[in-house]
């Protein structure tokens, strides 16, 4: 069926394990290009003046419903991606891995880079850091963590002191320079009762 | 009359693909004429049996709507099509929408008593929202509260299953392990698994907290996500 090749892409989406599927240009293609014979055919009906009968009336609905659907079905797609890319935004930084960067297109890669400028220059202007705290905070300024790969040097305590992750170490850090690292899967938060 | 809610959410989408037997209104007498129009190339809406037949037999397919000629009612055509076609050409009236076979009151009393047993995938995937729009198309409020009953008998048993882990069961006589839990979660209406799902999370949640670790930093989906692949290849 016509639209059903559409729908496709929505099961798609739906049925991922993945943060983000491999963009379907095949299948986006031939939705449209189905849409475009479909609009041709329109076109020529009205052309030719053939919507003078119920039936071709009926006919030229049709075609516009399944026009309109195609379109529905494209944009909601596109629309279910990008919402992806902005909760990895906030998820995960604005660094995306190169996992999910082999499964993105060109247009999404530079949607992805325009809202996190967006996001940064609105977080400059409050000065206020949004993306911290997804949790909420417990009274602890500084909390454990255990170093879960080898990630070099980083700087802390607003840039005035760097200090070496390595592996298995364990560290005492202030929540707002590890919490980013934690959500990366850089440390891992110990929490002792 | 808004019958879908958000027009970009998928589960909407998706929903509006479910069959819908329909009667033609209008007069069609070439319907190939109206397969030519709906088909370009191998695709086409509608899939027309020409051969008579004297019974009639009602199928639905997920695929493609198909249209019996029943010999004893000569211009009475059956069609099934996806919702998002059927409703449009029923408020043109140049279709009437039926209401399906697996809605009809021979089911409401089924759903009412033995509403744990059923298997609402195999009816349909999005079950409560086809159930709900042919309610509001043909104001049938018993339809509304057959449905309604049952849902509310199912989320209990859905919810203790959210909450509790997994429970094999040997069968005795085949020696496989069957696992009941899975069956019926497996057969669940998509809205269902939606509350599984939030039920599954309330009761991690609620671990967590017990184990006065709720203000423990979660690693990110994502990094999990592409960690676990990165792992596995």
């Amino acid at each position: 069926m016509n639209t059903e090749i559409g729908v496709e892409l929505l099961k798609e989406l739906q049925r991922t394990t993945e943060q983000l599927p491999k963009y379907d240009q095949s299948l986006v293609q031939k939705v449209i290009e189905e849409t475009n014979r479909k609009q041709e055919q329109l076109h020529e009906m009205v052309k030719q003046k053939k919507y003078e009968d119920t039936i071709s009336k009926t006919k030229l609905h049709i075609l516009n419903y399944m026009i309109e659907r195609n379109e529905q079905i494209l944009t909601s797609y596109h629309l279910e991606r990008g919402k992806k890319l902005i909760e990895m935004r906030w998820d995960f930084g604005s660094v995306i891995p190169n996992q999910i960067r082999e499964n993105i297109t060109q247009n999404e890669e530079s949607f992805h880079h325009e809202y996190c400028q967006i996001l940064e220059d609105y977080m400059n202007s409050l000065d206020l850091d949004l993306t911290q705290d997804h949790q909420p905070p417990s009274n602890d300024l500084y909390i454990e963590v255990r170093v879960l790969k080898d990630y070099g040097q980083i700087f802390i305590d607003g840039g005035q002191s760097i200090v070496e992750l390595k592996k298995n170490s364990r560290l005492f850090l202030r929540r707002v320079d590890a919490e980013n690292l934690i959500r990366e899967g850089v440390l891992e938060h110990i929490i002792s009762n | 009359m808004d019958f879908f809610g958000n027009f970009l959410d998928p589960q909407s989408i998706l929903a509006q693909s479910e069959l819908v037997p329909v009667k033609l209104l209008i007069d069609l007498p070439q319907l190939s004429q109206f397969n030519s129009i709906l088909s370009s190339q191998s695709d086409s809406l509608f899939e027309i049996d020409f051969t008579e037949t004297e019974t009639e037999t009602e199928t639905e397919t997920t695929e493609m709507s198909k249209i019996y000629f029943d010999s004893t009612k000569q211009k009475s055509p059956k069609i099934y099509l996806p919702l998002w076609i059927a409703i449009p050409l029923h408020q043109q009236k140049a279709v009437q929408i039926q209401m399906p076979y697996n809605f009809s009151n021979t089911f409401h009393s089924i759903w009412k008593s033995d509403s744990t047993s059923i298997k609402l995938q195999k009816i349909k995937r999005h079950f409560y929202t086809t159930g709900a729009i042919l309610a509001q198309i043909f104001n049938d409020e018993n339809l509304i509260d057959s449905m309604s009953q049952m849902l509310i008998k199912r989320f209990l048993k859905i919810s203790d299953l959210a909450d509790e882990p997994k429970i094999e069961q040997k069968d005795l006589i085949t020696s496989q392990v069957t696992t009941d839990r899975e069956e019926f979660i497996d057969n669940l209406d998509w809205l269902e698994q939606s509350l599984f799902q939030i039920g599954k999370q309330n009761s991690k949640q609620y671990q967590i907290w017990k184990n006065r670790a709720s203000h423990k930093i979660q690693q990110s989906n994502v990094s999990v996500k592409t960690l676990k692949r990165f792992r596995i290849n």
